[in-house]
């Protein structure tokens, strides 16, 4: 167990490390032109911008650049000009170019706006997951089991920013239907607000990615109600209902389990369709800002943080997963 | 062993292999199979066999051999209309940029908001980069996927370890803010200032695109190979035909590569949506392909403005790029249920 | 299965039939936007040197309430001594005070005294500038301002490292500019200001600049006092002398100010202080944004969104919603640059035939709400500009490729070729180069326009060795202040070139010599002088195609009153708004 735990923490370090790597090498070959994101096109002069060039000093050797970087990560760093003297927290992963505030303040403002979307979508497509995939699997080979599998079906084929996109054109915007999407922090706006302004996309994302619980669900659900302990359970008189949410349900949540892991991993680096369409100032829509604005610290501090998000999460659901499965410690 | 999955934003898109498959996979290859016809129906021929009496199957590979000949015949059927994608008729567009005219005998489908450019030639046309794409990054990535897991499986030591590292490396990465980041820093280094015209940028995003695709999509074939390839290694007729002296990339290609055409073939067929779904998210996110390149993601994304008034314009799209990945996707659950029917539903 | 499939399918043809009635231009229940009057008209006196305060009434405005603003653009700073863009520019005007400032009176804008006492009187010699200054002033948390503190602000704007946005006139004009580096690099003595009294500020210059006065109006003449400054956390909590002052500051995001209880109305000529607090929100998709503040429930009603209302909303402005949009002028000119150097002036003429107006207006998302057809260099919104018109510089029009063609077989030019830089990853810079090449192909020219990332395409197009002819930068000029002081002798001089700041890459002594004898003019004979030489230098030189002004056409909430358009910036004027009840 401990061999297994300490080789899985080296491989996710390593991982981060390599991706700090991979990210400054890009940043360093990218077209980078950090005046031009404060610098417009009809009010620079073309002194003004040159000035705004050198203050942000690029001009030192790659080598030396990095060892700044990296060593801003883990130690903190100082950046010095014009006489004044700033001090960065480590981990530093730099200023905007935009704002000139610290990188890693803006992500983290910006982080509770997508965990939240994500728990709460996650909450929502498990119930309704786990829900209707022991419906279906009830009324299997039924008309109504068959209608469900192929609602999810045709659901889970067309691709998700296909599905947010038109609830939110016709639903929202168009017939307002769906409450407002927006972030409305709890303080000053109470939790009503907050909770409606989430809402249509929790119920989107939610429903949306339940297709696959409640297909797998119905799935390990359709086996374990034909195992002889249900069995027995139902020959005892118990309701057919009790048989299928009481007994059914336990033996067949717990791979269910491991793959919300995983998909909460997946889904909160991969909110940023939810956030652009939506409009959620959430990591997401900072990254595609970011891309808009030309702001390189901030790709690169984001493509960091997401990738130690994702490897951190993966790390706690394969030892999760280990505990639940010897077989995959001795692999 | 845990399986990685591609993720993209809540669609489960496996180019590896879900859990609930993971039984169905090893049943598979429990039977080891000789290379020659003569002992029966090789799996792959049974399973095309299955298929071929699947209504299902042959009405999705209608659907998208109807979309292959709208790609493909696309100059034919412009030229029938009488339009090419790239003039403008910004006089059939009012100020604000509404066309000013439906569909009609001249336009069949109408024109573009703001370039009034002919909205059937930028429909037709836009279903080519989205198939090419698909179809190559898909190829290419289960071509390097293949030849990767199967080195790593079959030679083992360091350069098992090393490519193993490098699967975690890649499925560890955060799949969309790496392509964002990537894809504008890539086009500009490979194209430069030599990038001429808008033809020839677009061309070079292009193929940066389809790069970074197969970047994030060989893993997890890799990996499922490399599994596959390990149970198999230990088996009888490999020990044996090692024993004999047959020479190592005889016993990749004859002994071991026909029984992974199930998991090669399944993970084609999973691939295929996945990418055609992926390239149009980019797109529509303005990462992947631009001007003058027609594509539905970039119709999409630019309909969200003029939908209210000029709905057709969001929906040729959205049907075209929703019916391709339906049809695709139940194709590939066909072919799943052909190689396996444990898992037909 | 297949019956799910099948229904799905007919229920996309439904949707596509119902849609393909009606064409979409005429599901737009809105056409066009009412064309305000934005020519410049009459010229009325720049300045009023005698304006004191009270600001005069608003008719029918109201003390409280808050006010929303709204915007996708982001302001990258809100340190004074760092902001030089229109939107910082125009909230600053809030909260911090400077030494003269604009009253928009009747839509135009008058340069009145702020904290200073007057507009500057300037020595014999012209190099030495003394204002009197406002006496008893306070601060938000009731301390006094000095003259000192004055003096400090503009040393601290020499600190070019550490507030490198900022503007820049200092830096060519004040003595001693190239080896003064600011208070933090080199120290508290500087020659350039002096302050004798404690209710004077001199300040003494190496060459004369007529447009100081001007100059005042910028957010780094507010005073600062030295004890207080944090460099560059100043700007989380700054110190105001402004109607409003700072509650909280989250960069990028959001900006809170509420009432400052020390400013003194009787003291401010200019602004009003009706509503009781103000929340700036950044960042939020425009056109979202531009939906709330037009269907005004609840707060929204008390909102503006200052981007251009977007194409998508317009055809919501019908009835009563007709009165949410606010429309005035912008301080810019768009142009299509001629590189003069390699072009001559036959080809140039010839372009100027060729190019289709319209359709670059439409693939550049213009309308009659949001820009204006541009016939001269000047903008209607700045003092100077008349009304002329050279032919084929109009900025209307579909062009006439044979008649260029003709003037190019004319000039013996037939196959010129014409290149340009273009931003590849953008898309409407994308379209409108496809749309130029199309009809200067027409036009018997050859083009060759060259892609480069959008992150890039600053470098190439500012430097004027490049390889190509046509659309250097800067693609158009916004007024720093309205004057044509601001526009001629830094984009047409022969130096401009020298500065990568030219429009038309002109270097013609004889026009470097018109131009320095209207900048001696005192600034009230300029106006007149500069419309003239507007028409002059398009008709003589033709160094570029004028595009499109600037126009302001934004969204507010049925509640808010007191808006007017502040031409100096193509904003609202901020300070004027009220709460309507």
């Amino acid at each position: 167990m401990f061999t297994y735990l300490t080789r899985r923490v080296v491989s996710a370090i390593s991982v981060v490390i390599a991706t700090i790597i991979a990210s400054f090498a890009l940043f360093f070959i990218a077209p980078s032109d950090p005046a031009s994101a404060i610098c417009g096109d009809t009010r620079c002069s073309q002194q003004r911008y040159e000035d705004i060039r050198k203050s942000l000093n690029l001009d030192r050797p790659v080598t030396q650049q990095f060892a700044d970087y990296a060593g801003g990560i883990v130690f903190g760093r100082d950046y010095t000009d014009g006489g004044v003297t700033q001090h960065c927290e480590a981990p530093c992963l730099g200023y905007s170019f935009k704002t000139g505030q610290p990188v890693l303040q803006q992500i983290e403002a910006r982080l509770p706006v997508t965990l939240t979307v994500v728990f709460g979508a996650s909450v929502i497509f498990f119930c309704v997951g786990v829900t209707v995939g022991s419906m279906a699997a009830r009324r299997r080979g039924t008309a109504g089991d068959r209608a469900l599998v192929g609602a999810t079906l045709v659901m889970s084929s067309i691709p998700y920013y296909l599905v947010a996109l038109l609830v939110f054109l016709y639903l929202v915007i168009l017939f307002p239907v769906l409450p407002r999407p927006g972030y409305f922090p709890i303080g000053e706006n109470g939790p009503v607000k907050w909770f409606l302004g989430f809402l249509a996309p929790w119920l989107v994302l939610g429903i949306y990615n339940s297709t696959s619980y409640t297909r797998y669900s119905r799935g390990s659900m359709v086996e374990a109600l034909s195992e002889d302990y249900v069995r027995t359970a139902r020959s005892k008189g118990i309701s057919e209902r009790r048989v299928t949410y009481v007994h059914g349900l336990r033996s067949s949540i717990t791979p269910v389990v491991t793959i919300y892991g995983l998909d909460i991993a997946a889904l909160i680096v991969g909110s940023l369709f939810t956030e652009r369409i939506f409009d959620l100032p959430g990591i997401g829509n900072l990254v595609l800002q970011s891309f808009a604005n030309s702001d390189l610290p901030m790709i690169m501090g984001t493509v960091i943080v997401g990738a130690v998000v994702l490897v951190v999460m993966n790390l706690l659901v394969d030892i999760v997963y280990s505990f639940l499965d010897p077989r995959v410690r001795l692999s | 062993m845990s399986s990685r999955l591609f993720h993209m934003d809540g669609v489960r898109m496996s180019l590896g292999v879900d859990p609930q498959d993971q039984v169905s996979s090893e049943a598979l290859v429990a039977v080891p199979v000789a290379s020659t016809k003569e002992h029966g129906k090789s799996p792959s021929r049974i399973a095309f066999d299955r298929l071929r009496k699947d209504r299902m199957a042959i009405i999705c590979a209608c659907v998208v051999l109807f979309f292959v000949l709208v790609a493909v015949l696309a100059p034919l059927l412009c030229a029938l209309e009488g339009q090419n994608y790239s003039d403008f008729h910004t006089e059939l567009v009012d100020e604000f940029g509404f066309p000013t005219i439906g569909p009609n005998a001249d336009h069949w489908f109408g024109v573009e908001p703001k370039t009034g450019r002919d909205l059937f030639a930028q429909w037709t046309y836009g279903a080519r980069p989205s198939l090419v794409i698909a179809f190559v990054a898909a190829i290419t990535s289960s071509v390097v996927g293949v030849v990767l897991g199967l080195t790593a499986g079959f030679l083992s030591g360091w350069v098992d370890r090393v490519i193993s590292w490098v699967i975690d490396f890649v499925l560890s990465l955060p799949y969309l803010l790496v392509a964002i980041a990537a894809v504008p820093i890539v086009v500009g280094v490979a194209g430069g200032v030599n990038a001429l015209s808008p033809q020839d940028n677009a061309n070079i995003r292009f193929f940066v695109l389809i790069g970074v695709l197969v970047f994030f999509g060989w893993a997890s074939l890799a990996r499922l190979i490399r599994g596959e390839v390990i149970s198999l290694r230990e088996r009888e007729f490999v020990a044996a035909a090692k024993v004999i002296g047959v020479p190592t990339r005889r016993v990749l290609f004859k002994e071991l590569l026909p029984n992974l055409v199930a998991p090669i073939v399944i993970s084609l067929s999973l691939a295929l949506p996945a990418y055609i779904v992926a390239e149009a998210g980019l797109t529509f996110l303005g990462v992947g392909l631009i001007e003058p390149t027609p594509s539905w993601g970039q119709m999409i994304a630019k309909a969200t403005t003029y939908y209210q008034a000029d709905p057709l314009y969001l929906w040729l799209p959205v049907v075209g790029v929703s019916a391709l990945t339906l049809a695709l996707s139940w194709l590939g659950d066909s072919v799943r249920d052909a190689f396996d029917p444990k898992t037909r539903r | 299965m297949i019956r799910l499939k099948g229904t799905a399918l007919i229920a996309a043809v439904a949707v596509i039939g119902l849609a393909a009635c009606g064409t979409p231009s005429g599901n737009n229940k809105q056409a066009g936007g009412s064309s305000s009057d934005t020519i410049g008209g009459a010229q009325q006196k720049a300045t009023d040197e005698s304006a004191k305060g009270p600001a005069k009434d608003i008719d029918g405005a109201k003390k409280g309430g808050t006010m929303t603003v709204y915007a996708e653009s982001t302001p990258s700073t809100f340190d004074p001594t760092n902001i030089y863009y229109t939107d910082g520019n125009q909230i600053a005007k809030l909260a911090f005070r400077t030494l003269t400032q604009f009253d928009i009176r009747n839509g135009k804008p008058v340069l009145v005294p702020d904290l200073a006492e007057d507009l500057g009187k300037v020595s014999a010699d012209k190099l030495t500038w003394t204002f009197k200054l406002k006496k008893g002033i306070k601060y938000q948390d009731g301390t006094p301002v000095k003259a000192e503190d004055f003096a400090y602000a503009i040393k601290r704007s020499f600190a070019h490292d550490v507030f490198d946005a900022g503007p820049t006139y200092q830096l060519s004009y004040f003595k001693d500019a190239d080896t003064y580096k600011g208070p933090y690099a080199s120290g508290d003595t500087y020659s350039g200001v002096e302050t004798p009294d404690d209710s004077t500020l001199v300040i003494h210059l190496k060459t004369p600049f007529p447009d100081l006065p001007y100059y005042g109006t910028f957010p780094m003449f507010t005073p600062i006092p030295k004890a207080k400054d944090t460099k560059q956390k100043y700007e989380q909590n700054p110190m105001t002398t402004g109607p409003y002052m700072w509650q909280s500051y989250n960069p990028g995001a959001e900006l809170k100010l509420v009432k400052n209880p020390n400013w003194d109305a009787s003291t401010d000529p200019v602004r009003h202080q009706y509503v009781d607090g103000w929340d700036f929100k950044w960042g939020g998709d425009a056109i979202k944004s531009q939906q709330q503040v037009l269907a005004s429930q609840g707060p929204d009603a008390a909102a503006v969104e200052y981007d251009n209302v977007d194409s998508s909303v317009v055809p919501q402005l019908t009835g009563d919603k007709k009165a949410q949009l606010l429309q005035g002028d912008s301080p810019c000119t768009i142009v299509e640059q001629m590189d003069s150097r390699k072009i001559p002036l036959e080809v140039r003429k010839a372009i100027a035939l060729a190019y289709n107006w319209d359709e670059m207006n439409k693939v550049s998302g213009n309308n009659s709400l949001t820009s204006a057809p541009a016939s001269s260099i000047l903008p209607p919104a700045v003092p100077g500009y008349t009304k002329f018109s050279v032919a084929g510089l109009t900025g209307t029009g579909q062009g006439d490729p044979a008649a260029a063609k003709a003037a190019l077989q004319k000039a013996g030019k037939l196959g010129f070729q014409l290149s340009w830089y273009y931003s590849n990853d953008s898309q409407t810079s994308s379209q409108l180069t496809q749309a130029r090449t199309k009809f200067l192909e027409a036009a018997g020219f050859k083009v060759k326009a060259i892609g480069v990332p959008k992150a890039q395409i600053r470098k190439y197009t500012g430097n004027y060795d490049s390889p190509v002819n046509m659309l250097f930068s800067p693609r158009g000029w916004c007024s720093d202040w309205p004057s044509g002081s601001s526009w001629f002798p830094v984009l047409f001089k022969t130096q401009s070139v020298k500065d990568g700041n030219s429009i038309g890459e002109l270097m013609d002594p004889a026009l470097d010599k018109k131009i320095d004898d209207i900048s001696a003019l005192p600034l009230d004979q300029q106006a007149g002088k500069w419309g003239a030489l507007d028409q002059d230098i398009l008709q003589t030189y033709v160094p570029a195609l004028p595009f499109y002004y600037d126009k302001m056409a934004i969204v507010i909430g049925n509640k808010v009153g007191g808006a007017v358009g502040d031409p100096t910036q193509g904003l609202p004027v901020f300070t004027q708004m009220f709460v309507k009840s």
